[in-house]
This record gives C-alpha cells, structure tokens and sequence, in this order.
C-alpha cells in the first residue's frame, strides 16, 4: 500500500474550490474560464496566481493577479491546440521568492454546461491516426485516455451509440486501466490522494463492486493471481451496471 | 539557391518513407528530390515561402534559420505539419541524412525525418526539435543544439524527454549555465557522465524535486542554479570562472 506524505510545505487547494471550464469558441478554437476560491487558505495577499493549462509537449502559462487582486481568465483561447484535445490545468500560488505556497495539479476540466458540478469524468476521449487500429489506451500521459481513428468517419458515433462497441471495447478498457494500476502500479489505496487518477478509478471501481474490499497489495504470484481475480469482479461489476449483456443481445437480435 | 517550401502529401510521404527503407534494406539510392516539387507527392503553400539550400554548422544555427524563415506562418499551424517537416528534411537531406566517408547514408529511426506526432517522438524530428528548442530558449539553446544537423545529443533527449523541463526557460538556461562551454561549442567534459555528482541526471532528478516546491517557471536560469545543493558547486565555480574569463575578453 503506498501512503504519500507531504513534506513540501505547500498547500493543496481544495477542488471544490476551482472551477476551469473547457470549451471550444464558435470560430472552434479552444477556450476556458476559470474562477478560484482561495478564501479559506489564508495565503499572503501579495502571492501571485498563475494557471497553467498543458498536455505532453504542450503547455501556456497564464499569470492571473495576486490573491488580493485576482484577474481570472475568461474567453482565454489555447492557441496551438485542437478544439477536441483534452487537456489539464494546473494552479499555483507563489511568493515573491518563486516558492510555492498552494498548488493543484491535474485538474480535469469541466467540458460542457451540462455537465454536472462535482461530477469527474475518469476517461476522456482524444482522436488520432492510428492507422490500421480502431482504438487504443493510452496510458502514458498524465491521464489516461481513450484513443479513437480518426481515419474511421463516424468513429465519435460509434463509440458513444454504437451496443457492440460499447459491449466489447468498454469492459476491455476497465481492464487495462485496473490492471495498470493495481498490477503494474500496485496503488492499491483509493484514498493515498483523492484527486489521483489512480485512486479515482480505484474508488469508481469500488462502487461498481459495492463493497469495501481493497484489491491487495505486493508483488508475489499469489498476490498477482488474487489482484487479478479482483479485477475479473470489477470488470463484471462494471458489465453488470452498464447491462452490457443485455444490450448487446437486444442489439443483435434488432439487427436480425 | 532556394527554392519555395511545400508540404508533402500522403503519397509523397509514403515514397519518402519507401526511400528511407531502401536504404536501411541496404540498398544505395539518392534521394528523391523530384517529390519535391511533384505535384503529385506535394502541394503549395497559400503564403511563398522560400528556403535555401545551405549547410548549417551546427542545430542552433539551423533552428534559428527556421525560426527565421518560417516566421510568417503560425506556429501552431506548422507545429503538426507532418508533410511540411517531411518536405523540409528531404530538402535538407544531405543535412539530415548524410554521405559517410564510406560513401553511403545510413538513416537513424523513420521519425527523425517524418514528424512522428506521438508525444515521445515529436521532439525527435531532426528539423522540428531544433526549431522548437530555439522558439522556445533562443541562445539558451545552444547546450541542446551542439553538434552537426544529423546527430542529436544526450542533453537535447534527456532534457526534451521531459515536457516539465524542456517547455522550463529557467531550467534550459540553467543546464546552459552549468555544462554548455562557448569556448568550445560543445558541452562540458565529464557534464554528461552517468551517476556522477552534479551532472545531467542529477541535475534532472534535483530540478525535478525543486519543480514540487518552487515555481521555476518564473525563475531565471541563475536563480535555478542559485538553488541548486552543494554537489553542484564544482560546476558553478566553472560557469562563474567563464562568466569573468568572457567579461574580461569582452573588456579588452
């Protein structure tokens, strides 16, 4: 079980607190706002804020005021970057030393109005050349996502109606998410940082399964073999609260 | 002699490609220049853009080049042009992809010369990595770009490897500072040497562990090196020797 301390010195800035919205302008060029409650931490009124929003090789830096007088950015476009592209943003607060005194990192935007407050969404979806494959998980970034061809026209269709999509490749996904994270990781703790793409999905997973019990921990064939049997359930909790079967049979049986 | 830059398309990239492999298969051709200008295998640009055909002595001077004749055209636009890259490394092709003394090219991996978008390639191209570490560094750029046109260094993949630390204006200046030699146009003996104090990979691993405390973004590369622990002192005294060894031939 890996426990993470904090010895930095620097604050965490609350989630709740920040609001980052991500959207693409009527000319289809990426934008977002965002607005900060940083009331409660208490931080030296002079501190200066910046926002950084970023993606691999890509990041923009935007300087947003002190904490006295904050300038938050409203209409900022993302230049350089494609109106689909997920991306993440970070908040620090530093002194007048370049120390910093609070920060967040990896913060998921939100993507539309609709989308509900609070609500995380684990998996976003990015489009690009993957020549001859359909999809493929890419977990080398700092979050995962969901690769789609997009040599494949109505591939943004299919994946978000089409049941045997649905029915084969998002179960699939759940797989190797986990499987990373438990198997490969070994980051067995949902609560080690709750705002950890690891332990999101370790917590999502949870309450799939409705139960408390934590995957185990380690690195022997026996813990392996059991990790592994853990993940078989989630997997099946997650088939389970989609009604995979179910709609993949009715599917079928309207396609004949 | 220049000519006007245009962007290869899917079948003059694909020809690119099946000419690269030809020559990793062992066989001896030379490059197919009249992609080029096929309309076939390549398109026009909407602005004229022109580049010359000339030899660069090193990567610095080839991205400034860059900088400089692409300057009109967005850089996000050319960014992810991976026919426009394709067309300038064939133009370039005895830079990129040179005759050895024993009379042949042996070309590295595909995506040294036909812009792989993948994140951990991107920065690999052999035209695109020095024209975006000198969009982003300028002169700081030097202890990236040392060396011939067809070779990349050890400084440009460790640091470039790292999105953190290359995209970081103080933290490029402050590796320049430490282990970049004007003397020589080249970087520092021994500053590349693997599991020694106060070289490269400790520089990484300190600088990453400074990135979770300080806003080095904000910093000049001396601030970065102002804090940098004890083990890097041997290095700082070299960069401050040099520092007044330059002021005062700068002087006389």
């Amino acid at each position: 079980m890996i426990r993470r301390f904090n010895f930095t010195g620097r604050r965490k800035i609350p989630r709740s607190r920040l609001s980052i919205f991500h959207y693409a302008t009527p000319d289809g060029v990426p934008a977002f706002d965002a607005a900060l409650d940083l009331a409660s931490l208490a931080l030296p009124p002079e501190s200066k804020i910046f926002i950084e929003a970023y993606r691999r090789n890509y990041l923009r830096r935007f300087a947003c005021g002190t904490v006295a007088q904050p300038r938050w950015p409203r209409g900022q476009t993302l230049d350089g970057l494609d109106a689909l592209s997920f991306v993440l943003f970070r908040v620090k607060v530093v002194d007048g030393r370049g120390r910093i005194l609070a920060a967040a990192d990896r913060i998921l935007p939100r993507r539309s109005e609709e989308e509900e407050a609070g609500k995380r969404y684990l998996l976003p979806v990015e489009f690009a050349d993957l020549g001859n494959v359909i999809w493929r998980l890419d977990l080398e970034g700092e979050w995962p996502s969901l690769l789609l061809n997009s040599r494949i026209d109505p591939i943004r269709e299919i994946a978000r109606a089409d049941e045997s999509f649905r029915a084969l490749v998002y179960p699939e996904v759940v797989r190797q998410i986990l499987h990373h994270i438990v198997i490969v990781e070994d980051h067995t703790d949902p609560d080690t940082d709750p705002d950890d793409w690891m332990s999101l999905w370790l917590r999502f997973a949870l309450s799939l399964m409705g139960r408390k019990a934590l995957p185990p921990s380690g690195g022997d064939d026996q813990v392996v073999l059991d990790k592994g049997r853990w993940i078989d359930d989630a997997v099946d909790a997650f088939c389970a609260s989609q009604h995979v079967v179910e709609r993949f049979v009715q599917h079928h049986q309207a396609d004949d | 002699m220049s000519s006007p830059l245009r962007i290869l398309n899917d079948r003059g990239i694909a020809l690119y490609r099946d000419y690269l492999d030809a020559l990793r298969g062992g066989r001896e051709c030379e490059p197919p220049l009249e992609l080029l200008t096929d309309p076939w295998c390549s398109a026009r640009l909407p602005l004229e853009i022109p580049v010359e055909a000339r030899d660069f002595p090193n990567k610095l001077a080839l991205g400034k080049y860059l900088n400089e004749a692409l300057r009109l055209l967005p850089h996000a636009q050319v960014e992810r042009q991976v026919g426009l890259w394709s067309w300038l490394t064939l133009f370039y092709s005895d830079q990129v992809c040179p005759v050895s003394r024993y009379g042949r090219r042996a070309p590295g991996p595909h995506y040294r010369y036909i812009l792989d978008l993948d994140f951990r390639r991107f920065n690999r191209h052999l035209l695109l990595g020095p024209y975006y570490a000198c969009k982003l560094h300028g002169e700081s750029a030097a202890l990236l770009l040392y060396g011939p046109v067809h070779q990349t260094n050890q400084f440009f993949i460790e640091l470039t490897s790292r999105q953190a630390l290359f995209t970081n204006r103080g933290v490029i200046e402050a590796a320049a500072i430490l282990y970049y030699d004007p003397k020589t146009g080249r970087a520092k003996r021994g500053a590349g040497t693997n599991d020694k104090p106060g070289t490269l990979r400790r520089f990484i691993d300190v600088v990453q562990q400074l990135d979770l405390t300080h806003d080095l973004f904000s910093m000049r590369g001396g601030d970065v090196v102002a804090l940098l622990p004890g083990e890097f002192d041997p290095w700082k005294e070299r960069a401050k020797a040099q520092k007044s060894f330059l002021r005062k031939l700068f002087k006389k």
